[in-house]
């Protein structure tokens, strides 16, 4: 039933009217809204068109600009400008290169075309005075246009326009030439405006020929238009639209005319007038029907408000129940709550009613006295906000501290404090806990000696430092480091970086030591960096560092006494050079190294020539200033690796390194000896001063170091033997034999002392009687390892040496036991024996034959000395005069190995000897030889002229003997007769020999 | 008598054969008859690049193939040209050319901008001028010597630049159009350094930038090349000689050929052959000498 009562007609018709108003407003809406949407659509598209074209032209004019820009670079330009820069004329080669410009230009020309056309109608090469040098078109220079390089040519390329008398303007891009940052000249290219411009503006217009488009330059002066100029005004504004859309920042402008077509509306406005109009009606009657609904679900909307209300005043009432924070609305009269929220309930441990009834100074024992509770009010009234902390105490005594954050506001008309609190008891005890840790850790950073700060590793600037710290530096907190740390710097020095702090493990790298200057002395620190976290999470620099400049002065103190000692140990006080134990020390190390790199050293001895005399004469103070400078000019001539030592006295010794040869060393020593001969001034008065050097070579001489300083040294003497000022070097070669001989010579005489030595006995028989006259003593060796040696082997080894005697001595006492031996047992028999000059020579030699004959028994007629010619020459008196006394007591004295030396007539004549013995090296080739022959002849005549005995030695065969028998000597020796041989074999040999017939029967028929 | 005989043949057979070599007469019928047309030619410039082309290559290729012809081309040097032509060394000698040894005659025709010197017409014949040229001084860049200013009058351009040369080093090559002796070098008291015999001449530039001396002679068709090879590396310092002709030279004993190529030479240079030949290898010449290639051929 109700609801065929809503559907009455009158409702019908107001919902069809409704129904038709809305239809028909919505008809007239859209073809309205359509006609609009058709006009601007048509617009839009016109002007798409010619922003797209004005892209199309923007982008033809910047491409033709960067074109001509980039031609401005040709190498062709810069070969012209660098030619006529050289002074090349026109005549002799620079038109050669503006045939080349004139070639590119007209490379370019046919290059640029668009739609088949060029986009140049000819392109010149301008002077800087205007004057065109070459164009692509010849007539071109008819058509000189003033452009000038004074006024209107700013570097770079633009696009110009110039007046066409008859057919409007020309367009050209002038182009400037730079060369050597110089414009030099133009590019000028006229633009092909009628054939390229304009079809490009007519190509793109889509047909729609009924729109203008137009290419204006600055100053309204159309270049290009695609209708002629005059028609754009023959249509109003209503029935077009013009657009103008600008080419970058050139100043030319393309604008476009767009005519409206009314053709392609829909329908007629008042058609569109007068369907509004019927529909006016309808929409009242509906407005009517729509004000009466509106005012129902106005009643409806309140209501719902209301229950929304409700809602969120539940809701907003739990959310301050359930908030952390406590919050209470005070009354600010009587500082009463007039609400509390739960927290603060629960805070107070009281139900929302019993806390309505207490008073925010209750509880809080800073705004406790009514002073202090007007104070806050008043502060709150002035609309400030009051953030404070206070504290109080629970109704159970326990204390608490409130941080509060109140404002005032109007509240239902009413003033009230709005208050938000905070339990911060915990907070605050946690920062009693640190203030408490931070007093017990600065009191332990002021107590102590180090120096402790923290340094900002970004900035630099010292963020803490402790007590110790801040006497040594003052106030460092705040300031960077290198003001006060590091004095004298500027700015952060090679300790600000950090990157020391941690090690490579990361952990905090190796402690240091740091030297600082604090005012005038300069103290040490022990210092040990970290990098730790701060406050804000950042890492900073922490220096830890202890005074240990007490300890540092004392090892500084330690070093220079060691130093002074060292200094004292190794140099030589006088002349600040080396000493022996230095040297010999640094001799050990180059022998290593030279060892090790393969390379040679030359050790030198160097002695100051009569030295002695100038410390005589000038004292000893003269002598010592003048070794220092020798020192010094040692020093001065020799490399830094050389070492220069004094030896002691006058004497140095010079090690010099990488010596490879003699040869090298030669050019060293010979630079010392001059550099040492130039005269020295002493106390005013010049010396002058040579010096002789002895050197051996390393490792030709391979020795240790005291074996080649003695080497040296003995180099050095036989340079003083050579004359002084000059080198000599040690030969190891000679330095072996003489080595050798000197140990050969010291088994000699053990032999001699160990009685390894023996006499070999050589029978001497007279060949006319066939008896035997005596023996000559002949000593051998009887070597333990290589058996019984020759005295060739060991004889000549000690010629001249005072061994000679010992030997000389032993064969004496020898030979005379035998003769005393043979004396003894009826064999009596002479023995020879060969005894040197030098032995004869030695004072006392025949007061000692003589005891050594009384030892022995013998008679002295039983002993005969054969000397050699050669060793009496220097001596002849005292010989002769130790013969004369030896030859009273009977012993007989020969002449050894006659004619082999001087065969002095003197000597036989002045000597009292009684035999010349021939040397057995003539009579064994006599007969083969007639030198040899009438040598021995001679021999035995001088023999026979000076009524001497005459033997010959070496008499090997008969024939000799007899020869020797028909010359006239009688006395032969060899091996004809017999050999060597012990003395135990005589008595044997004595019985069984038997003279040759041959000599008994030469001797006889000399005799007759 | 037989033995008589045989070695006056003998020695008549030699001295047709030392003639065969030197003295042998091979003019137009007996290259046609030959069927082949040798071109010596010297690398020089763009008249022949040492690479089987250039100016006179292309001529002389047509001039072959108006004979009917086949062309063939014989590299060969300033030092052995005339030789390989006429069959005898030659030199200049003073204002004279000197003959030397005899050698085996092996072209036809000499076509590569040979100059048509005084010395030179003593030798061979040339043909109708080829080419103008003349030589002219060039010198690096930094060299002390300056361009000179053209006053109009040749002969005052080259004293202009011949009083410049006092104690400068200049190229120069004997024997060929750089010969100094041709332009009284000697004079100018320049310190004139003669290049090896087997210098080229396009060699002579590149001398130069190897500081051989501060400047060179140079025939203006290579001075032009020259500019456009290192440009901004030298500088025309003015010319040294009189206005020059270069020609086809040709064995004195060869008269119909050297007629022939005039004809040839003229029909060219009536009908535009030559000048598009000499506009691709020389386009810079027309503004130097336009008067000679403009003219009509004679």
């Amino acid at each position: 039933m109700h609801q065929s009562t809503f559907l009455t007609r009158s409702n019908a018709i107001r919902l069809g009217g409704l129904l038709l108003g809305g239809y028909i407003s919505l008809l007239i809406g859209l073809v309205y809204l359509g006609q609009i949407h058709l006009r601007q659509s048509l617009f839009e598209q016109a002007k798409l068109t010619i922003e797209k074209q004005a892209s199309a032209v923007n982008y033809f004019l910047s491409e033709q600009q960067d074109e001509i820009k980039e031609f401005t670079k040709n190498p062709a330009l810069n070969n012209f400008f660098a030619n006529r820069a050289m002074g090349m004329s026109m005549k002799y080669g620079l038109r050669a290169s503006l045939l080349t410009v004139q070639n590119e230009l007209k490379r370019l020309l046919n290059r640029k075309k668009l739609l088949g056309q060029p986009v140049y109608t000819a392109i010149s090469f301008v002077d800087r005075d205007g004057s065109i040098l070459v164009s692509t078109k010849e007539t071109e220079k008819q058509k000189v246009r003033s452009f000038h390089l004074d006024g209107d040519s700013a570097p770079g390329v633009s696009l110009r326009i110039f007046d066409n008398k008859k057919l409007g303007y020309d367009a050209y891009y002038v182009a400037t030439i730079d060369y050597h940052n110089q414009v030099t000249g133009l590019i000028i290219a006229e633009v092909n405006l009628a054939k390229v411009v304009l079809p490009l503006l007519q190509h793109s217009e889509n047909n729609r020929v009924d729109n203008t488009l137009m290419l204006i330059a600055p100053h309204d002066k159309i270049l290009v238009s695609t209708a002629p100029v005059s028609d754009p005004n023959s249509f109003s504004t209503r029935q077009q639209t013009t657009l103008s859309v600008p080419l970058d920042d050139s100043g030319y402008i393309l604008k476009g005319i767009i005519r409206n077509n009314q053709q392609m509306l829909l329908t007629s406005p008042w058609f569109l007038a007068a369907i509004a109009l019927l529909s006016l009606p309808v929409v009242g009657g509906l407005f009517l029907l729509l004000r009466l609904n509106n005012n129902h679900l106005l009643l409806q909307a309140k209501y719902l408000a209301s229950q929304q209300q409700e809602q969120e005043l539940r809701y907003f009432r739990r959310l301050l129940d359930l908030s952390t924070d406590l919050i209470a609305v005070i009354d600010p009269s009587t500082s009463r709550y007039l609400d509390v929220n739960q927290t603060m309930c629960t805070f107070f441990s009281l139900d929302r009613e019993q806390l309505l009834k207490k008073k925010f100074i209750d509880h809080s024992d800073t705004y406790r006295t009514i002073e202090q509770w007007r104070l806050f009010l008043k502060q709150i009234r002035k609309n400030e906000r009051i953030t404070d902390e206070y504290n109080g105490q629970h109704p159970d005594g326990s204390p608490f501290f409130i941080e509060i954050n109140a404002h005032y506001a109007q509240l239902d008309d009413r003033e009230a404090i709005v208050a938000i609190f905070r339990d911060i008891s915990e907070r605050k005890r946690s920062e009693q806990v640190i203030q408490q840790a931070n007093q017990r850790v600065n009191a332990v950073l002021a107590g102590i000696d180090a120096i402790v700060y923290v340094m900002d590793m970004e900035t630099h600037t010292i963020l803490y430092a402790n007590t110790a710290a801040t006497t040594l530096y003052g106030d460092l907190v705040g300031k960077t480091c290198w003001q006060h740390l590091h004095s004298g710097q500027t700015g952060p020095c090679s300790f600000c970086p950090n990157d020391k702090l941690l090690g490579d493990d990361g952990k905090p790298a190796e402690t240091y030591i740091w030297e600082f200057q604090h005012g005038e002395n300069n103290l040490w620190f022990h210092s040990a960096d970290c990098a730790i976290p701060w406050d804000d999470g950042r890492y900073v620099h922490l220096q830890v560092a202890t005074d240990i400049t007490a300890r540092i002065q004392n090892e500084q103190a330690l070093q220079d006494a060691h130093s002074q000692l060292e200094a004292l140990a190794y140099y030589d006080p006088l002349t600040r050079l080396a000493n022996r134990r230095l040297f010999i020390d640094r001799l050990q190390h180059a022998l290593h190294k030279a060892d090790r790199i393969n390379s040679g050293l030359a050790i030198c001895y160097l002695d100051l020539d009569e030295f002695k005399q100038i410390n005589d004469t000038y004292g000893h103070e003269a002598g010592d200033d003048l070794l220092v400078q020798v020192g010094e000019r040692l020093l001065n001539n020799l490399r830094g690796e050389d070492t220069v030592a004094r030896w002691g006295g006058d004497e140095f010794a010079l090690l010099i390194t990488n010596q490879k040869d003699e040869e090298q060393c030669v050019e060293t020593l010979s630079r010392l000896l001059d550099c040492l001969t130039t005269p020295y001034e002493i106390r005013s008065t010049l010396f002058q001063v040579t010096t002789s050097v002895g050197v051996t070579l390393y490792p030709k001489d391979n020795g240790d170091p005291e074996t080649l300083l003695r080497h040296a040294d003995q180099a050095m003497y036989l340079a003083k033997q050579k004359g002084r000022n000059c080198y000599h070097f040690f030969d190891p070669e000679q330095d072996r034999r003489i080595n050798m001989r000197l140990e050969q010579i010291n088994c000699i005489g053990k032999a001699i002392k160990q009685d390894e030595l023996r006499l070999f006995y050589q029978p001497k028989i007279d060949m006319a009687r066939g008896r035997v006259m005596g023996a000559e003593a002949l000593v051998r060796w009887q070597h333990p390892e290589e058996g019984l040696l020759p005295p060739v082997r060991f004889l000549p080894l000690i010629e001249g040496h005072r061994l000679q005697l010992s030997l000389d001595w032993w064969v004496l006492d020898k030979a005379m036991q035998q003769a005393s031996f043979w004396q003894t047992n009826g064999e009596e028999l002479s023995i020879s024996v060969n005894i040197a000059a030098q032995t004869i020579q030695q004072p006392g030699f025949a007061d000692r034959l003589i005891e050594l004959l009384a030892d022995y028994g013998i008679d002295g007629g039983l002993i005969e000395l054969e000397i050699l010619e050669s060793g009496i020459i220097d001596e002849l008196d005292t010989i002769s005069s130790v013969i004369r006394q030896c030859v009273e007591t009977g012993i007989s004295f020969a002449l050894d190995d006659y004619g082999t030396g001087f065969s002095s007539l003197t000597h036989i004549r002045r000597l009292p000897v009684q035999t010349l013995k021939i040397d057995q090296s003539f009579v064994r080739e006599m007969l083969d030889n007639r030198d040899d022959f009438h040598i021995v002849e001679g021999v035995i005549g001088l023999a026979r002229a000076f009524e001497l005995e005459v033997i010959a030695e070496g008499v090997e065969t008969t024939k000799l003997g007899t020869q020797l028998l028909k010359l006239g000597c009688n006395y032969a020796q060899g091996y004809c007769i017999a050999k060597p041989m012990p003395s135990s074999e005589i008595t044997d040999w004595r019985k069984q020999y038997k003279v040759p017939e041959e000599w008994l029967k030469a001797a006889a028929e000399k005799t007759v | 008598m037989a033995h008589h005989f045989f070695f006056r043949l003998l020695l008549l057979f030699l001295i047709f054969a030392m003639l065969g070599s030197t003295g042998w007469t091979h003019d137009l019928a007996d290259i046609k008859k030959a069927g082949v047309l040798r071109h010596l030619a010297i690398p020089y410039a763009n008249f022949y690049t040492g690479r089987e082309d250039g100016l006179d290559v292309e001529m002389i290729k047509g001039f072959a193939e108006a004979l009917g012809v086949r062309y063939k081309l014989i590299e060969t040097s300033w030092k052995d040209v005339f030789g390989d032509l006429t069959g005898h060394n030659a030199r200049r000698e003073g204002k004279n050319a000197k003959l030397l040894d005899k050698v085996p005659v092996r072209g036809d025709l000499v076509a590569n901008g040979m100059t048509i010197l005084g010395w030179r017409t003593q030798v061979v014949n040339f043909s109708e001028p080829t080419f103008p040229s003349g030589v002219w001084l060039i010198a690096r860049a930094d060299s002390p010597l300056t361009p000179i200013t053209p006053t109009g009058k040749l002969k005052e351009d080259i004293k202009q630049v011949k009083t410049q040369l006092h104690n400068h080093g200049v190229l120069a090559l004997a024997n060929t159009c750089l010969d100094p002796g041709l332009y009284n070098m000697n004079a100018t008291g320049a310190d004139i350094r003669l290049q090896p015999k087997e210098r080229k001449l396009n060699e002579m530039v590149p001398a130069i930038l190897n500081n051989d001396a501060d400047s060179t002679l140079l025939d203006v068709p290579d001075a032009l090349i020259a500019l456009e090879r290192w440009p901004g590396q030298i500088k025309v310092i003015g010319p040294i000689s009189d206005a020059q002709l270069m020609g086809v030279a040709f064995r004195k004993d060869t008269p119909k050929l050297r007629e022939a190529f005039n004809t040839y030479f003229k029909r060219i240079r009536t009908d535009g052959t030559y000048n598009r030949l000499v506009k691709k290898y020389y386009p810079a010449v027309f503004r130097y000498s336009a008067d000679f290639f403009t003219q009509p051929a004679q």
